[in-house]
């Protein structure tokens, strides 16, 4: 279940206020998917941001057709497909698939932009931190 | 014994030998199994066990990550069925179309082993069956010599081809290549299955082709190219291959790719991107045909397709850092859609 506790304990919205969180819980809507559903696949538009409630989610930004095995499973409480919030219109670079059925809130990236216009703090907390991520992966990648 | 198939679509079966993979099995049964890498590391061939024994061949396999084994999960390139079974499949299956490639097994010896460079090497493989697949697709190679199968793109292109070749980058470590490189492996025999893969090019599809490879990630995009130019997809179409290697030490098939600007000089352009180094004056005139730029290939793909990217169909592979670079830059700055985007990613 989505609540400000569990939204508070994933990277992105660590630092942001009860307030804030419960915001972000008000718009969060619950959509279910089957075993062997895509969520997004690559090139999609990156409309929402996820948080995985019960299942198993395959992350998969390295895994194409030979060898490379190092895709990521996404466990409940996880937050993924931050791409939503990048600006000039987002397409995933990734996929994410159900490995088995799966509960996931979206976050529609319009309404949380919305929000941050509205709670400037709050939008500057979370892209200090989607900026640490993107650095990491950045650094990860070419460390291979 | 036989295998029976639960999957979104409905119900399939096939016959399947004492020991033999199981996705191979399917996959020559003409049934549409999911799978990517067909060699344990990537987990798309995840099934689950419903009724009978399996034996997990590679308990070590990475694509294992993806399996939950307390739930009777396996990967199907990577098990072998100890009698009657029904297994579930969580995606559609269905059997293939009339006239569709069906993989199989072949049997071949290795020949006309060739050091394209350093750590790079070509061979043949004259098959006991011609095989007939679409350039971009792939095969899993086995030996007595090395534990498991090792996939490999075919890099040149016929109908039905009577003799297949491959080329292979040692990899550290690896044992295929560690035994390919510090053997004599001509009259090696080899097992072969395949066609497999779906990075594939087929004149009819109609579109400008982009292949931006690195090392030996060009295997498959050779017999792309090859194939184009035998059909003359490029006397209506534009061909952009971009290769990327470390210095010229490194570039191999380099009278290859002269061949097919020279056969194409209008509209197929070749540009080899070295990362370590700028070209020397005598390499670029050994290849004037041949565009030669300095840095990451994917970055230099990048800078000169600016502008090109009308009814296109990209190919990429190579090194994950490189295909990742690629395909990032072709979903967020050629604004590709995903179906437009074929891949392969190997170490």
């Amino acid at each position: 279940m989505i609540t400000a506790p569990t939204l508070k304990n994933t990277d992105l919205f660590q630092d942001l206020s009860s307030q804030s969180l419960q915001a972000i819980v008000g718009i969060a809507t619950l959509k279910s998917f089957e075993e062997g559903d895509d969520i997004y696949k690559l090139g999609d538009d990156a409309n929402d941001l996820y948080f995985l409630d019960s299942g198993r989610v395959r992350f998969s930004i390295r895994v194409g057709a030979r060898l490379d095995g190092s895709g990521s499973l996404i466990v409940p409480g996880t937050l993924f497909g931050w791409a939503a919030l990048l600006h000039d219109e987002p397409r995933r670079v990734a996929a994410a698939s159900c490995l088995e059925d799966s509960k996931v809130y979206l976050i529609s990236r319009e309404k949380i932009l919305k929000l941050f216009e509205a709670d400037s703090e709050a939008g500057y907390q979370v892209m200090s931190r989607l900026a640490t991520t993107i650095a990491g992966d950045f650094i990860s990648v070419l460390s291979v | 014994m036989k295998i029976k198939l639960q999957t979104k679509s409905g119900e399939h079966s096939f016959d399947c030998e004492t020991g033999e993979n199981l996705l191979f099995a399917g996959l020559r049964a003409g049934l549409t199994l999911p799978y990517e890498c067909a060699t344990g590391t990537c987990g798309n061939c995840r099934a689950r066990v419903r009724d009978g024994k399996i034996h997990h061949n590679w308990t070590d396999a990475p694509g294992l990550a993806y399996v939950k084994l307390e739930k009777n999960e396996l990967l199907m390139c990577q098990s072998a069925a100890l009698g009657n079974c029904t297994l579930r499949v969580p995606a559609q299956v269905f059997e293939n179309e009339t006239g569709s490639i069906v993989p199989g097994y072949r049997r071949g010896v290795i020949r006309n082993v060739r050091n394209l460079c350093r750590d790079v090497v070509s061979f043949d493989v004259p098959v006991d069956v011609p095989m007939t697949f679409d350039a971009g697709q792939f095969a899993v190679l086995s030996t007595a010599d090395v534990t498991g199968g090792r996939a490999y793109s075919m890099v040149n292109y016929a109908s039905s081809a009577e003799t297949l070749n491959f080329v292979v980058k040692r990899k550290p470590h690896g044992k295929f290549s560690d035994w390919l490189f510090e053997n004599d492996v001509t009259g090696s025999e080899i097992n072969i299955f395949g066609p497999l893969g779906k990075a594939t090019f087929h004149p009819d599809e109609k579109k400008n082709i982009l292949c931006i490879a690195g090392g030996s990630g060009i295997a498959g995009m050779m017999s792309i190219i090859a194939r184009g130019c035998k059909e003359s997809h490029f006397s209506s179409h534009k061909g952009h291959v971009f290769f990327g290697v470390r210095t010229e030490k490194d570039a191999f098939y380099m009278d290859e790719f002269l061949s097919f600007a020279e056969a194409y000089p209008e509209s197929l352009e070749v540009t080899v991107a070295l990362s370590d180094e700028d070209v020397s004056a005598e390499f670029q005139n050994r290849y004037p045909l041949i565009r030669f730029r300095s840095g990451f290939v994917h970055s230099v793909a990048s800078e000169e397709m600016a502008g090109k990217y009308e009814n296109i169909l990209a190919y990429v592979a190579g090194p994950p850092p490189m295909v990742d670079g690629a395909i990032r830059m072709l979903v967020l700055e050629a604004r590709l859609p995903g179906s437009d985007i074929r891949y392969d990613k190997f170490g």
